[in-house]
């Protein structure tokens, strides 16, 4: 469970693609079922790439990819294929080169490592000779992890939130008009130190928007991921016990818009 | 798939956008459209309508949308944080709405595909080109016009109009080539082609900069009061004023579609087929499925009910001057002694021949001379249904047949006949009971914020 850097991907202009530049949008929106899909890029044999590149050098260890049918890729930075990533997850290589990828989504830990820009070479598709296609990629640092302790299992409580409406017809039955949903995460700590209370404190006031995960894993991962808003009080100044040194509370953590 | 399975569906994504398009400083509105949908607030409602609460009176009403403007995005345009810094002013800024239902399924490659009801086709370019979105699901068009004032609440509400408006604020006496044998259609093409002096188009840039988006109906009848730009009937009028007098005396309408297009036809349904069926309680359709929220109401309609019509044709006090068309009242079954006597008079000096008023007077007795049924009808979200639109709406609460008053339940005291003595009416459902009745729609609401339409129809 941790928080990285709001997604320093966040413009389509640092974005490049080699076809379907009208869909490149669609890979800085979260939601799962937009994608952004190759164009005459349907051949195993063929490589396409997306390239993001930034204004400055930015400290790149969390890489998310979400919605993806990618079985043999490579992730590199400032242009170098060469200068692939040193993977931190376990999962099926040491490196961001993958030849036989199965997951559709991914949270990749990796040595952080200074960046002017992050490319993905697509070459083989898990169902063979399909276009390269990926909802949404996030490039992040970690902001802070929850080493110091994790909520246990009823103090945490990840929901998906629809906004819809809800149409009752004229024989009572229902029918449910559905615009987008969007994550929102309630969690409950006890007994955290000080340290721990004063890093959430300094996340809390500085109210940036951040990425939340809760199982940063590379696979099997649940997908439970989204730039979120630290909503209402902050309540870990209450003591966890009379010695007065460990603490408690909780944190409402809401996905922000688009 | 198709936008009546979509309708029909217990379970749809929907979308909602609204795009602007900005005025730049030579006059000009810049070329791609704006998206602007992560400011709404609040959609409010866009409805047309006809004849729905008077006789021959349209109405494209505007709407008010609620935009958030933390940021000042909706300032006005001298000040550097509004999105029209650097263009022209915000009012005549042109204004689309796009909503509808989406299709999303994933192939076994992994790709998701979304397709958008309503769609002119469902298998377009859009799945195979780099566009992304080719099929228009427009619901509305217009312009930015009115009063918009900030707060401290931080919103700001965004008046509306639809594009007839720029109809309104434009004086007939601008337009040029009048002459002496101008019919309804040619004035109309004269405003489509109507420029500025130096070949700019003054309407067409509000129609998508193109001669197809007006549809005109060609009329034959010479309006000689309409030969030269300082007559009477053009000096003091506007173009839409001038376009409704038009209308009248050839029986037509002027209307804005919801894709933006100006339609200039006759009255008569767009289509002779059903366009939409409505089925509601008790009743099952496997093409449109069950698609009635609810009926506001259903009842025939006195007050648009007219015994007689006097149409006064020319200036002058004489009966000559008159077109009257009237029922012959007598004691029994007639409807002018059942309703009463009734007169829809008008006055309409343009007609220019007694054959076109005599049309007109007879086509207007003929729909509204007997008592017709109205109904009013809230469905979930039909994007494709227009004023005109030949609808047929079916709803039987009962399981069986209707109730009757005069049965053998209410009424059998006689000994005689016991074996029917212990019929009961169904006990379950409502009065209403309708099976594939037509309609012909006269008012549609599009409640963008409830996702509903509600529409108000006459009997055909």
């Amino acid at each position: 469970m941790e928080f990285a850097k709001a997604n320093y991907f966040d413009t389509t202009t640092a974005l490049a693609v080699d076809s379907n530049t009208l869909q490149a949008e669609n890979i800085l929106n979260r939601d799962r079922t937009k994608q952004w899909s190759s164009d005459g890029y349907n051949n195993d044999a063929t490589t396409t790439t997306l390239t993001i590149s930034f204004d400055e050098t930015l400290t790149i260890s969390r890489i998310v990819l979400i919605e993806q049918n990618w079985k043999d890729f490579t992730i590199f930075y400032n242009g170098t294929t060469a200068s692939t990533f040193n993977i931190t997850s376990t999962g099926s290589t040491s490196t961001t080169d993958f030849s036989s990828n199965s997951e559709t989504s991914m949270y990749i830990k990796v040595d952080a490592q200074a960046c002017t820009s992050v490319s993905f070479d697509i070459t083989g598709t898990q169902v063979a000779d399909s276009e390269k296609a990926i909802a949404h990629i996030a490039l992040s640092d970690l902001e802070l992890a929850f080493t110091d302790r994790f909520p246990s299992a009823p103090d945490y409580k990840p929901m998906l939130i629809p906004k819809e409406i809800v149409h009752r017809l004229s024989n009572g039955g229902v029918k449910v008009n559905r615009l987008d949903e969007k994550y929102r995460c309630q969690i409950k700590l006890n007994d955290i130190s000080t340290s721990f209370r004063d890093s959430l404190l300094g996340i809390y006031r500085n109210q940036n928007e951040l990425l939340f995960t809760a199982f940063e894993t590379m696979t099997g991962w649940d997908e439970v991921f989204f730039q979120c808003r630290w909503v209402g009080n902050f309540d870990f100044l209450k003591f966890s016990d009379n010695v007065g040194i460990r603490h408690k509370g909780k944190m409402d953590l809401r996905e922000v818009a688009l | 798939m198709s936008l009546q399975n979509q309708v029909s569906k217990s379970f749809n994504k929907i979308f909602r956008r609204c795009f602007i398009k900005r005025r730049q400083n030579d006059g000009t509105y810049e070329s791609e459209w704006q998206d602007v949908s992560k400011y709404v607030k609040k959609w409010g409602k866009i409805r047309r309508e006809i004849d729905s609460s008077r006789l021959s009176k349209f109405r494209f009403r505007g709407m008010t949308l609620v935009m958030q403007n933390e940021e000042g995005t909706f300032n006005p345009w001298t000040n550097d944080a509004s999105l029209w810094f650097g263009f022209s002013d915000i009012q005549r800024t042109l204004f689309k709405i796009e909503a509808g239902y989406l299709e999303q399924t994933q192939g076994a490659d992994g790709i998701w595909i979304n397709t958008e009801y309503p769609s002119t086709a469902e298998w377009d370019m859009g799945h195979w080109d780099s566009a992304k979105w080719d099929d228009q699901a427009i619901a509305f068009t217009g312009i930015i016009y009115g009063n918009i004032a900030i707060s401290t609440k931080n919103e700001v509400a965004l008046p509306i109009q639809p594009v007839t408006e720029v109809f309104r604020q434009y004086s007939a006496r601008n337009i040029g080539g009048y002459n002496d044998s101008l019919t309804a259609s040619k004035f109309i093409e004269l405003v489509r082609d109507h420029t500025d002096g130096s070949s700019n188009y003054v309407f067409r840039p509000f129609f998508g900069d193109t001669t197809t988006n007006w549809e005109i109906a060609t009329t034959t009848s010479i309006f000689a009061n309409l030969n030269t730009s300082t007559a009477d009937d053009v000096r003091d009028n506007t173009v839409w004023k001038v376009m409704e007098k038009l209308s009248e005396a050839e029986n037509h309408v002027p209307f804005i579609g919801r894709d933006g297009k100006f339609i200039f036809k006759d009255r008569a349904d767009i289509t002779t087929t059903i366009a939409w069926e409505f089925h509601g309680q008790g009743t099952f359709n496997r093409t449109y499925g069950h698609n009635i929220i609810d009926i506001r109401n259903f009842a025939p309609k006195p007050n648009k009910y007219y015994s007689r019509v006097s149409l006064k044709w020319k200036d002058a006090n004489t009966t000559t001057s008159f077109e009257i068309r009237e029922s012959t009242l007598t004691v029994g079954n007639s409807t002018a002694w059942i309703f009463g006597e009734r007169t829809f008079a008008f006055t309409n000096t343009w007609i220019q021949t007694a054959t076109v008023a005599q049309t007109l007077a007879q086509t207007l007795f003929d729909d509204y001379s007997s008592l017709k049924q109205e109904i009013n009808v809230i469905a979930p979200f039909t994007p494709e249904l227009d004023i005109l639109d030949l609808v047929s709406v079916t709803y039987d609460a009962s399981p069986t047949l209707e109730e009757n008053l005069w049965d053998v339940r209410d009424w059998a005291a006689d000994n005689t006949s016991t074996s029917t003595d212990l019929i009961w009416d169904a006990n379950t459902g409502e009065a209403l009971k309708l099976s594939a009745e037509e309609f012909k729609i006269i008012s549609v609401e599009d409640d963008l914020d409830k996702f509903r339409t509600i529409v108000q129809a006459r009997e055909t």
